[in-house]
């Protein structure tokens, strides 16, 4: 165990370095801030990048949609009802579903457009009432997206409210208040929702009502955790003692770091929020003709789903592109925003 | 007071790396030493200098994702254990060599009584019936100080405080009557009163047992209390090694100035603390020569050149710093340090310092 | 020592008394509530329940209202529907020739029963299973498959799943059949359909605990006591992990009743989602309560049930000690 060499080594090497300690100090990793890392650490998700940018693609033809199609999503051509997809460009490329061609239980393939003598293309077909299905496809997202995002906002401003109240004054108020919400959760969120529709009658408004009755309580109970969290922080504590009011306290201090649990929390509501419209809508309490929504336009084509299948495969594969999308950026959000899980 | 005793370990130039989003962390840097039968071995260092890397490679804990011995050997019993397959680890984890971990709170599984826990190791490793293990580990819990044994051991480990948990986990790792015993702090995460009884029980039953211990630890304090021989680790080399006595007397390396220095003593001179000034080395890019250098007032222009070899000092004590190297010019250690070696020369050749 | 036992053992089975009378108080107070809330709603639905009320005279619509008790004051109504849920009488449903609705939710609680458990239990072991495997082979492409399987499982509506299963699986391919409940394989599109979403939550929830519970110290331990991979993996991790996994089920339910009011309509399975689906289109109110009721009372049980089992389950709470 022992290295005893004599080397020739330069005197002049055993001179004193001058170490200067305090530089020694510092350190080196430059500081990012809460937002930095967490972008770069988002970043690092591929899925979470890659569900992203189809987000953003499916909201902006949400919005462009309808308005390219040049036509309109309820007028009705009944005598160019149940017509398959066809695109231009695409309609002589025999594997895409787009060539205006179905193919009959016989086993026969024809081309209604031809038969009709119909010139114009209707790019995801019609339904059957003959309304171009493209234009109501868009529409339906944009309108579903629509109650999912006002329902969700909602759902913030209550929950945030109730669980900042509730986590910030603790002790009796945060009791009476964690019993109420014991109890509420206790009661499924379907059965509020469907009575509430019943009630109501079915239209966006009462769903978003509903929706949102029923939604916050997952909102306040993690913004309540982070509040009680945050509450025992010395900068709040330094704050009070400096005298400002405890309104100005949870304003200026808690909410900017409570934006973390919130937009977590809201990514999440909202896939939520849109399968149960979607759900509300397949069983009849949906929206009502002639809306459409992505629920409605499933449920449309569920019933003629044997004879004109592209009829619902395409609000079905925009619907589950958006949950999967949704839930992909969500996790990759609350994995990026949670500090536990430091590198 | 240390004979011609057997070695049973013995590290030969240990080189570990992990391999990190950020690329190669070069943890242990050529680690030599070796572990005498009966003695207790303390290795000391900051967070980050390798202690624990090394104690957990001797049972090969490390995660093998993304660790790897790039050099070197740990030979016991005539094997290499960095060799050896998992199957064959296996064997040797709980009987020859076993482990003690620092947080009671979580070293214990929760929701298995620790009557199950002491005797897994037992009934795994020596063939025993069900009702022997079960007789072995109510010895053990006497042993290490635990009243009303045959009611603890149905209990679970939250119904323990800290202190007793620990205990538990002393008597797990005791249960074979191992060669080796790490303890990887054993007693960081306790109060100072139970920490003592925790020390005294570990010594009691090294004598009892006879078994080798590493102690890893960063609190001198400790260390002066149970150890027979010390190991300085700073990043990822031992820097200075040798008795207790030599150690805390006659220090040579000028991290283990730093290191005494920082020790409050009530005798203390000066009225600020002491504190070893900036941060551990990074290990991605570990400096070149020697690794305290950055932080060393009293670094030579070839501290930050070439690493320095271990230089004898005595039979028994090594240290790594050019200040031993004949053409380095003689320093001056703190005051707290040269007060230090004058009782060593005052002792020399006597016995134990007090 | 012993008095400290003694007391700790007693202190534990007072308080493991007093939880269960909390936990049975908050079901009754939520039933309660759902009760309540469900005849007030069912009160404020504009017009008459009856089908076809224009075609009634005055008269007819008198005689039909007293016979349901509908001209009393609205107090008194609520306070005979209090007692006769209570007492297990859900009323009369109007579409169905006075049926009671108890009669009529008995004949259905079969098919949808079967469906459920088979979509629990496959649910779980599968999605366990995934769970498992992925936390086992972290960030290798087994982990990431059963991830991606599992957010698929999560997000894709299980009306989307079963509409593609009965297109693909038993129009297209012919491989099964596309509805009704008339035999085993009926059953097998409509249970891998409503078995998704379970599926996915346990497999996530499944994985997350494993991870954490790989990284403790007291697996580190037990793996340098000597113990193996497997032993590692399924005596000493997976125990501690599936604990937390039973407070999945009360979600899991709710997803089981949401899914069944789809499914059975989409196979057509004659159970109580799909007699619900129907009752709401044409406003039978007390086949509509009766319903509800009956959801919300499976809901509050099951997560009463749950409560009670990890308190069982887990020795840290039924096995009260000094500290916790």
């Amino acid at each position: 165990m022992m290295k005893q060499q004599e080397e020739n080594i330069d005197k002049s090497l055993f001179e004193p370095a001058g170490v200067d300690t305090f530089s020694a100090e510092k350190i080196e990793k430059p500081s990012l801030n809460y937002w930095q890392d967490a972008w770069l650490r988002i970043k690092k998700n591929k899925a979470a990048v890659v569900s992203l940018v189809i987000l953003f693609l499916i909201v902006f033809m949400a919005i462009v949609g309808p308005l390219i199609s040049g036509k309109d999503f309820s007028t009705q051509t009944t005598s160019e009802a149940n017509l398959p997809p066809r695109i231009q460009g695409l309609e002589h490329v025999s594997f895409l579903p787009f060539t205006g061609e179905r193919t009959l239980k016989s086993g026969d393939v024809v081309n209604p457009y031809e038969q009709k003598g119909i010139d114009h293309y209707y790019w995801f077909g019609t339904d059957n009432l003959g309304r171009d299905l493209f234009t109501r496809v868009w529409k339906g997202t944009q309108i579903s997206l629509l109650i999912a995002v006002v329902a969700a906002v909602i759902d913030l401003i209550i929950g945030v409210a109730y669980g900042a109240i509730s986590g910030y004054f603790g002790g009796k108020i945060d009791n009476a208040m964690q019993r109420v919400l014991e109890v509420l959760m206790g009661i499924p969120n379907l059965i509020v929702v469907i009575l509430m529709i019943l009630v109501l009658k079915p239209g966006i408004i009462p769903i978003i009502i509903a929706l949102s009755i029923t939604g916050w309580i997952s909102m306040a109970r993690v913004v309540r955790a982070q509040v009680m969290k945050l509450k025992e922080q010395e900068y709040v504590l330094a704050a009070r003692t400096l005298g400002l009011s405890n309104f100005k306290i949870i304003f200026k201090h808690m909410l900017p770091n409570l934006t973390g649990v919130m937009i977590i929390n809201t990514m999440f509501t909202i896939p939520s929020a849109i399968f149960f419209e979607a759900f509300l809508s397949f069983i009849g309490l949906g929206l009502q003709e002639p809306q459409a929504s992505l629920g409605t336009l499933i449920e449309d084509g569920f019933k003629s789903m044997i004879a004109f299948p592209y009829q619902m495969v395409y609000p079905a594969i925009i619907i589950s592109v958006i949950m999967i999308v949704f839930n992909l950026v969500a996790d990759g959000v609350r994995d990026a925003l949670d500090p536990k899980m430091k590198d | 007071m240390m004979n011609k005793q057997e070695t049973i370990l013995k590290v030969n130039d240990l080189n570990i790396s992990f391999h990190t989003f950020a690329g190669e962390v070069k943890a242990i840097r050529g680690v030599n030493f070796e572990l005498k039968k009966g003695e207790t071995l303390a290795i000391v260092g900051e967070s980050g200098s390798g202690k624990s890397v090394t104690s957990k490679s001797i049972m090969g804990l490390l995660p093998k994702s993304n660790s790897e011995v790039k050099k070197g050997e740990i030979l016991f019993q005539d094997k290499n254990l960095t060799k050896l397959s998992d199957k064959q680890m296996q064997k040797i984890r709980g009987k020859d060599i076993a482990m003690v971990f620092q947080d009671p709170m979580t070293s214990l599984n929760p929701t298995m009584t620790i009557g199950k826990q002491i005797i897994e190791p037992i009934l795994k490793h020596q063939n025993a019936s069900k009702e022997e293990a079960r007789k072995r580990a109510l010895e053990l819990l006497s042993l290490v100080g635990i009243p009303k044994p045959e009611q603890r051991f149905k209990q679970y480990p939250h119904q323990f405080s800290g202190g007793m948990r620990q205990r538990v986990v002393v008597a797990i790792a005791l249960a074979c009557n191992p060669k080796i015993l790490i303890a990887d702090e054993p007693t960081t995460a306790l109060d100072v009163t139970i920490q003592a009884q925790i020390l005294e029980l570990m010594k009691d039953l090294q004598k009892k047992i006879e078994t080798s211990i590493i102690f890893i630890t960063h609190d001198l304090g400790v260390v002066a209390n149970v150890a027979d021989r010390v190991a300085v680790m700073y990043g990822g080399q031992i820097v200075e090694i040798g008795t207790v006595d030599e150690i805390f007397y006659n220090p040579q390396h000028p991290y283990t100035w730093g290191l005494l220095s920082s020790m409050p003593s009530l005798d203390a001179k000066e009225e600020k603390l002491f504190a070893i000034p900036g941060t551990p080395p990074d290990l991605l890019n570990p400096p070149k020569g020697d690794p305290f250098a950055a932080r060393n007032q009293y670094a030579m222009k070839i501290d930050f050149e070439q690493q320095p070899p271990l230089y004898q000092v005595s039979e028994t004590h090594y240290a790594a710093t050019w200040l031993l190297h004949p053409n380095a010019p003689k320093v001056e250690p703190p005051e707290s340090i040269k007060q230090r070696m004058r009782q060593f020369k005052a002792q020399k050749g006597g016995d134990h310092i007090e | 020592m012993s008095k400290y036992t003694e007391k700790s053992v007693l202190s534990g089975g007072a308080s493991m008394l007093k939880y269960l009378i909390r936990r049975v108080g908050f079901m009754v107070v939520t039933l309660f509530i759902i009760v309540s809330i469900t005849f007030f709603l069912m009160k404020l639905i504009p017009g008459s329940p009856f089908v076809n009320a224009q075609k009634l005279s005055e008269a007819q619509q008198a005689v039909l209202n007293a016979k349901y008790g509908l001209d009393q004051p609205i107090p008194v109504q609520y306070f005979h529907y209090l007692i006769n849920t209570f007492t297990g009488d859900l009323g009369v449903s109007f579409q169905f020739n006075n049926t009671s609705v108890t009669e009529l939710l008995s004949y259905r609680v079969g098919p949808s029963a079967v469906l459920g458990l088979q979509a629990i239990i496959i649910g779980t072991i599968v999605g366990i299973f995934l769970g498992v495997v992925g936390a086992l082979r972290q960030n290798t492409w087994i982990d990431y498959s059963a991830t991606f399987l599992a957010v698929i499982g999560k997000s894709i509506p299980s009306f989307v799943f079963a509409g593609l299963l009965q297109y693909f699986i038993a129009v297209k391919l012919g491989l099964l059949p596309t509805q009704f409940w008339n035999g085993f394989e009926y059953t097998i599109l409509p249970t891998i359909a409503l078995a998704m979403f379970p599926i996915s939550i346990c497999a996530r929830f499944m994985r997350t605990e494993m991870v954490e519970v790989l990284e403790t110290d007291y697996i580190l331990l037990a793996k340098a006591k000597g113990a193996g991979y497997f032993e590692l993996a399924f005596k000493h991790a997976m125990r501690n992990a599936l604990i937390p996994v039973v407070t999945v089920l009360g979600p899991l339910t709710v997803s089981l009743m949401t899914g069944s009011l789809v499914i059975e309509k989409i196979f057509s399975i004659p159970g109580i989602g799909e007699q619900f689906v129907k009752a709401i289109t044409v406003n039978d109110y007390p086949v509509i309560m009766g319903t509800t009721i009956l959801f919300a009372v499976l809901f509050v049980v099951v997560v009463f049930i749950v409560d009670i089992l990890y308190g069982i389950i887990d020795p840290r709470i039924r096995v009260a000690g000094g500290n916790k």
